[in-house]
């Protein structure tokens, strides 16, 4: 070896560990300041689904956490192009050992399955499968679906023989594509950027005929690397609102803004009735009132603009009178303090267009009279 | 022979509650559907105890408010001695895909409910009117599968707001398109009529 070449060499064997250091901290500054999102109970998330056949809009909460498992709730709405809906209701449990370990993702669940599927994840990537990605840039991993294309079982159950349902086994090796890219959810109420580690791969399965390319984005920590966004060619999964049980920006906006949009309220699809998720928030709400009697507030309803103006409208002002209702009757706040308006869609925060803008601009408000700060 | 039946036309009773009708108010159903047209299972819910507690001394009269505290001023304003809340829940046991994927054994219902993805007022109304009980019935039980669950919940408040009778019942499909909801409504209805009967 010459002079020149070993020079070089210890040049980079000097310059090596720094730079990894510097990549290290930089993505671990990036973890820092990201808001956490810790796996705990009352934690709430939206999801939305883009398929051909029409979109789905996911609510799932966190219901039970112990040191054994996490117990997720997760009910949703599909609603198809061609004018049919389903909507359901599924308890799924996950262990806390799987979420420290299972490189296995269970993307389908079978007909009456138990909550309980040991060795796979639901809503996010293992923290082993977290933490391979982003120090070695790899990570091979499962996934438990259902066959792309036609296989003899899809077949069959066309012609009226069997159920036609089959479960099969992906594997495939998971690439890192980026460590930390800025990714939109609104958190809170509040529109925010958090990072997302990036990664794709291609899936095969032996029972299928087609391979699978898939692309995911998980929340960039190790802790809880919640699954923000699964990619595939005809089909996409975005996680768009996260709510975090812990209520008290709630008092604070009151008190400095005079109003806050409050997360953790949900409705039944075009309806009303509150959605027992929303318990949490709703006594929140009536605790801040409780601490601040000479606080009178202005619940608002509002909806997207999809439907009619006078159906939103009609809609908004039940949805502000539903939650009034709850307070008044649960929580016996004294009903003189608390007004109820419906504003349907003629306020949005965001464009229409998306499904994303749409669940944005669902939502309550609450007010309280501030001298003309909160109009 | 045509004079004949047009004066028996006219001699005819009219029918409708009388001074010894008892009035029930009944409120739109609480629903949660697993499939389908949650405004297809408030019609089936109402006409279904409409067509069981109608007769000589009961009349039914259908509220429209849906909160419960608007509906029980409504049914004060309609002199009504009872009021009837119920709720309506189909449950089904299946199977979903994340990503959607229906293969896994997420149901996938016939296209016969336009209501739902139209949002449109005007198209509910329109439906909601041209649709009797019967076929609202038909419509809702045509989603049913086997092993799905239908849980009918029933509260009748007296006008005093004190409950009366507070039950609920449940019934697993047998097979696909099978109505569980008729027979859960006749019972209920059997124990609705002996409350009021004891109240009398």
């Amino acid at each position: 070896m010459t002079t020149k070449r070993m020079l070089a060499l210890g040049w980079l064997l000097t310059l090596l560990p720094p730079l990894i250091i510097i990549v290290l901290v930089a993505a671990l500054g990036a973890q820092a300041t990201a808001p956490r999102i810790a796996l705990t109970r009352g934690l709430a998330f939206v999801q939305t689904l883009h398929i051909p056949e029409g979109d789905r809009e996911s609510l799932v909460t966190v219901y039970d956490t112990s040191v054994a498992s996490v117990k997720y709730m997760w009910r949703f709405l599909e609603v198809h192009l061609a004018g049919d809906s389903v909507r359901d209701t599924v308890r799924i449990e996950v262990t806390t050992s799987d979420l420290a370990a299972a490189p296995r993702w269970l993307e389908v669940r079978e007909p009456r399955e138990p909550p309980l599927h040991p060795g796979y994840t639901s809503y996010s990537f293992s923290t082993a499968t977290y933490r391979q990605l982003a120090t070695e840039g790899t990570a091979r991993y499962q996934i438990r679906s259902t066959p792309r294309g036609k296989t003899l079982a899809t077949t069959l159950g066309a012609m009226g023989i069997g159920s036609g349902q089959q479960v099969v086994q992906y594997r495939g090796t998971l690439e890192r594509v980026s460590l930390a890219e800025p990714f939109p959810i609104l958190l809170n109420g509040k529109r925010v950027q958090v990072p997302a580690l990036h990664a794709r791969g291609q899936f095969k399965s032996g029972d299928s005929p087609t391979p699978w390319d898939l692309e995911f984005w998980v929340l960039a920590d190790s802790a809880h690397p919640l699954l923000l966004e699964v990619k595939g060619s005809d089909r996409v999964l975005q996680t768009v609102r996260v709510d975090l049980p812990d209520k008290r920006p709630l008092e604070h906006a009151l008190m400095t803004e005079c109003r806050v949009e409050l997360p953790g309220i949900y409705f039944a699809f075009n309806s009303a009735a509150l959605d027992p998720a929303s318990d949490g928030t709703i006594e929140s709400v009536a605790q801040v009132l409780a601490t601040h009697p000479d606080w009178n507030a202005t619940i608002e309803g509002h909806t997207d603009s999809i439907g009619t103006a006078s159906s939103n409208q009609l809609l908004s002002e039940r949805r502000a009178g539903s939650v009034r209702e709850r307070l008044v009757s649960r929580h016996k706040v004294a009903a003189g303090r608390l007004r109820a308006v419906g504003y349907g869609a003629s306020r949005p925060r965001e464009p229409n267009a998306t499904l994303e803008g749409r669940a944005r601009n669902r939502r309550v408000e609450l007010v309280r009279p501030c001298g003309g700060q909160n109009d | 022979m045509i004079w004949h039946t047009a004066i028996a036309i006219v001699l005819l009773p009219v029918s409708g509650p009388t001074a010894d009708t008892t009035r029930v108010c009944i409120a739109p159903a609480s629903v949660q559907m697993a499939a389908g047209s949650s405004d297809a299972a408030i019609d089936a819910v109402r006409g279904a105890f409409t067509s069981f507690l109608t007769g000589p001394s009961l009349a039914v009269k259908p509220m429209s408010s849906r909160l419960a505290s608007q509906v029980r001023e409504e049914a004060k304003t309609a002199d009504c001695p009872y009021l009837l809340l119920t709720t309506f829940k189909h449950e089904r046991k299946g199977g979903h895909s994340v990503l959607g994927h229906a293969a896994s054994g997420a149901v996938q219902e016939g296209a016969w409910n336009v209501m739902t993805s139209t949002h449109s007022t005007t198209t509910k109304v329109a439906a909601g009117a041209a649709m009797s009980a019967a076929s609202a019935t038909r419509e809702v039980v045509s989603s049913f599968r086997a092993k799905d669950e239908l849980t009918l919940g029933w509260r009748l408040e007296g006008q005093d707001g004190r409950v009366l009778v507070d039950k609920s019942e449940k019934r697993k499909a047998s097979s696909d398109g099978e109505d569980v909801l008729t027979p859960l409504v006749e019972h209920a209805s059997e124990s609705i009529v002996s409350v009021i009967k004891a109240g009398k």
